[in-house]
């Protein structure tokens, strides 16, 4: 009997535990940094319509619920984008598969971020972080999509994207959503 | 509580409710443990699945260049772990028992939960969730299954208010949604719950039935007064016992035990007082034999045990058997009274004593047979050297018993004189003959014993003194017959309560006179029972009948008691007389047994004088009748009335020398 209620007791604490851990992953926000306000120019010459950058980890498997989300809302949107995918690369990926690039996302580029210049000139510490530049190169939108960790689904950071988007202005939170994913790189080490 | 039948079948057994109820919890807490032991594989290969699948969609983390497992990988491998063990430990050394179900039931839950958690809350990973309850509902248990319903409500409760978009694909919570998913559950357990009813109808039923066939089948094979078993089961029983020998070549005993004096206990105590002995019996004997044994009551107060050997030692059925013996030391107490009790045991093994069950009780019975014979409260193993004779005895026996019926019986008549100078007759003994319907005449030395053995001598006591009676009466009635008769009475006629009874009925009956009948009876017969002997002759004395001492000096007497009866005539025994010329020894015995005999007021008969020598030296020493093949040889009925009537015609008391 003692032991039987042993066993239960540590059974008990050890689910607490594991449950703690699960919500804290799920929910735990990746780093950010502010991204540059205006789009740089040697980077894009022009722009003739809003320019959105999708900074990903190749390996990152939380990801593919950005895209899925991502892809959601641009069949919501009511304006077309230009989509860029920003994708980081390193040699200790090679050899290895990727994560799957056939997302459902249509009509993008890719961009090989080689050792992660581009996502720290752009402040993109995180995998599935997001920037929407208007034709005027004014930032309208940074941060994430998704509600939490690998979950797609609506959250306040997919509504403010699709305002974004749809009103080609910023929204008071265009700068306080939360990204969650892998990190491309280490606030503390930016390289 | 269930309906009583308006008009049971008078033989129908009515489940006893406790006895469903009990049997129902059996059923279902050995259903429970087979569910347990498939819910157990169906947990580790779940793990297995789990950490598969956590593997499948996120094997890794990444930070930068440098990878490291994946949290969700690792909570599936340790988290899943608890979930697993956990139950698998309590099905392992709980199993069937209901903290097991609701052990299984949380876990099971936690499991599903996680699941959808990995799974980014799609929707097909719900369906989990209705797999699960449709398996707990297996387990037939409403509780349980609330339980879990419980479990998985409270988990989508508690994310949908934390974690909505780990359920709903929202960040905002939605009520509405929860409430969805509820329902979907209690549409869910609905059917399950339906289905658990019937199933549990379903066991109550075939609980019933279960206790009915049981109950009759006890009826079939068990003694109701003892609950053993009774003697279809133990033939039954036997029969496997013997197939499982024969394949192991192992060996048993088969112990036969009967209770001494039974019928005369239960006169005494009454059917209620004997049914209570025959309850203690049977508990003193099971508290001998190992739970290995096998006990039995056949019938009556006769009891079957079977004894496996040990260590294949043959000799065990007897240790057992005087166990049993110890057993019965102490009396039986019955309210106010003590009864000392014992058994007689007989013993067969198998295979040496038989090799099929009838056999081997046969054997067994055959044994115990023989001890009642010898004294009872003792055990004897069979041999086939001891009872070889039986089968010749059985024979005999049944061949005496149709003597008897067809009239191959009759008496001779051997003359008893006095001593003197005209040796007067002064009567017969009657002596009992057989003529065999094919082997012709069987001589007295080989049908008598067999008779006292059998106890076919009390018939054959019965059938000489009518016979001896009534030709007494007919003679006495014609004047040929002045003196008496004498009849040999039996040990075994003289142990009955109604002896002396039976005896002057019998006189009654023939209109015999009783001082036409002398009763014969050895001085062991006395001996005995003496008191009750004591009775008889006192009671057939006053009657009228003369009493004499037969074979005197041949067996164990006490002069102290034979002083206390009265007796008439005392015969000599034909061992003296034998030598009673030639042997100073003998002629000194005859001589102080005459002037016994003569002091206590008895006559001297003495048996088997063969020529002048052994007459003359009787008639100095005083001797006052004598019989012998000297004077004459036993005749049957018409020469005996032949020499009456020559004696009569004669007018003379003289007979020639044969």
């Amino acid at each position: 009997m003692l032991g039987r209620t042993v066993l239960v007791s540590t059974a008990f604490f050890a689910i607490l535990c594991g449950w703690f851990q699960l919500v804290r992953f799920s929910t735990t926000a990746g780093e950010q940094s502010p991204a540059p306000v205006l789009l740089p120019a040697d980077l894009v010459p022009s722009a003739s319509q809003p320019l959105l950058l999708v900074f990903v980890h190749p390996q990152c498997s939380c990801t593919a619920a950005t895209f899925e989300q991502l892809d959601r809302l641009l069949n919501q949107a009511t304006q077309s984008v230009e989509l860029v995918l920003v994708v980081y690369d390193s040699a200790a990926f090679h050899g290895r598969p990727p994560m799957d690039a056939s997302t459902p996302l249509h009509h993008h580029r890719v961009l090989v971020d080689t050792g992660g210049r581009l996502a720290r000139r752009f402040g993109a510490a995180t995998s599935g972080e997001i920037l929407l530049y208007s034709p005027a190169r004014r930032l309208l939108f940074q941060g994430g999509i998704t509600p939490g960790r690998a979950h797609a689904g609506d959250s306040p950071g997919s509504q403010a994207l699709l305002a974004a988007i749809d009103s080609g202005r910023p929204t008071p939170s265009t700068f306080q959503n939360t990204v969650f994913g892998c990190p491309i790189f280490r606030l503390a080490h930016p390289g | 509580m269930p309906s009583k039948p308006s008009n049971p079948a008078p033989c129908t057994p009515q489940p006893d409710l406790l006895g469903v109820e009990a049997e129902v919890r059996r059923q279902v807490t050995n259903h429970c443990r087979r569910i347990d032991r498939n819910f157990a594989w169906l947990m580790l290969l779940q793990w297995a699945f789990a950490i598969a699948y956590a593997l499948w969609i996120s094997p890794l983390a990444w930070a930068g260049d440098t990878s490291y497992l994946h949290p969700h990988v690792s909570l599936a491998i340790f988290y899943g772990g608890v979930l697993t063990l956990v139950p698998v430990l309590f099905i392992r050394y709980a199993p069937g028992q209901r903290v097991t179900r609701f052990v299984v039931a949380v876990t099971q839950m936690l499991m599903s939960a996680l699941l959808i958690h990995l799974a980014a809350g799609r929707i097909e990973a719900h369906f989990h969730i209705f797999g699960s309850l449709a398996f707990l509902a297996f387990y037939l248990d409403l509780q349980v299954l609330l339980v879990a319903s419980a479990i998985i409500a409270l988990d989508h409760y508690l994310r949908g208010v934390f974690l909505p978009f780990s359920i709903f694909g929202s960040y905002e919570p939605q009520p509405w949604r929860w409430l969805e998913h509820t329902g979907w559950f209690i549409f869910c357990d609905v059917f399950l719950i339906l289905g658990c009813s019937s199933r549990r109808r379903g066991l109550r039923e075939a609980a019933k039935r279960h206790i009915e066939r049981a109950a009759l089948l006890r009826r079939a094979h068990y003694d109701a007064l003892t609950g053993l078993p009774n003697r279809s089961y133990l033939s039954e029983w036997l029969k496997d016992a013997i197939r499982e020998a024969e394949a192991n070549h192992s060996c048993f005993s088969c112990l036969y035990i009967d209770l001494d004096r039974f019928k005369e206990i239960n006169d005494q105590l009454g059917h209620s007082g004997g049914d209570r002995l025959l309850a203690e019996i049977a508990l003193r004997i099971r508290s001998r034999l190992d739970d290995g044994a096998f006990l039995a009551r056949i019938g009556g107060d006769e009891f079957v045990a079977i004894i496996l050997e040990v260590d294949s030692k043959p000799l065990h059925g007897e240790e057992v058997a005087r166990s049993i013996l110890r057993a019965f030391s102490q009396p039986f107490r019955d309210q106010e009274t003590q009864i000392p009790i014992g058994v007689s045991i007989g013993i067969s093994a198998y295979p040496r004593h038989g090799s099929d069950e009838a056999e081997l009780l046969h054997h067994a019975d055959q044994a115990m047979f023989r001890v009642k014979r010898v004294g009872r409260n003792h055990y004897l193993t069979y041999s086939s050297q001891l009872f070889a004779a039986d089968a010749e005895r059985a024979i005999a026996e049944s061949d005496l018993l149709r003597a008897i019926r067809q009239d191959e019986l009759s008496l001779h008549y051997q003359p008893i004189f006095r001593t003197g100078l005209h040796n007067h007759l002064i009567g017969f003994e009657a002596l009992m003959r057989w003529t065999h319907s094919v082997r012709g005449n069987i001589s007295p030395a080989h049908f008598i014993p067999l008779a006292e053995e059998t106890g076919l001598i009390v018939r054959l006591g019965d059938f000489a003194l009518h016979e001896a009676c009534r030709q007494a009466t007919d003679w006495r009635h014609r004047g040929l017959l002045q003196g008496s008769i004498a009849v040999n009475v039996s040990s075994l006629q003289l142990a009955r309560e109604d002896f002396a009874e039976s005896v002057i009925l019998t006189l009654r009956q023939h209109y015999t006179p009783p001082e036409a009948i002398e009763l014969e009876v050895t001085e062991s017969a006395l001996m005995q029972d003496f008191s009750l002997a004591e009775r008889h002759l006192r009671q057939l004395r006053d009657f009228g009948i003369r009493i004499s001492i037969d074979d005197f000096g041949t067996g164990y007497s006490s002069l102290g008691r034979l002083r206390k009866l009265t007796l008439d005539t005392l015969k000599i025994d034909r061992l003296f007389v034998e030598g009673v010329a030639t042997s100073e020894a003998d002629r000194t015995v005859v001589e102080h047994i005459i002037g016994m005999a003569h002091t206590l007021g008895m006559k001297v008969v003495a048996e088997g004088v063969e020529n002048e020598t052994q007459l003359q030296t009787l008639c100095d020493l005083g001797c006052d009748y004598i019989q012998g093949f000297l004077l004459a040889r036993p005749q049957d009925r018409d020469k005996t009335e032949l020499l009456l009537q020559n004696l009569a015609k004669d007018k003379t008391p003289n007979l020639p020398a044969p």
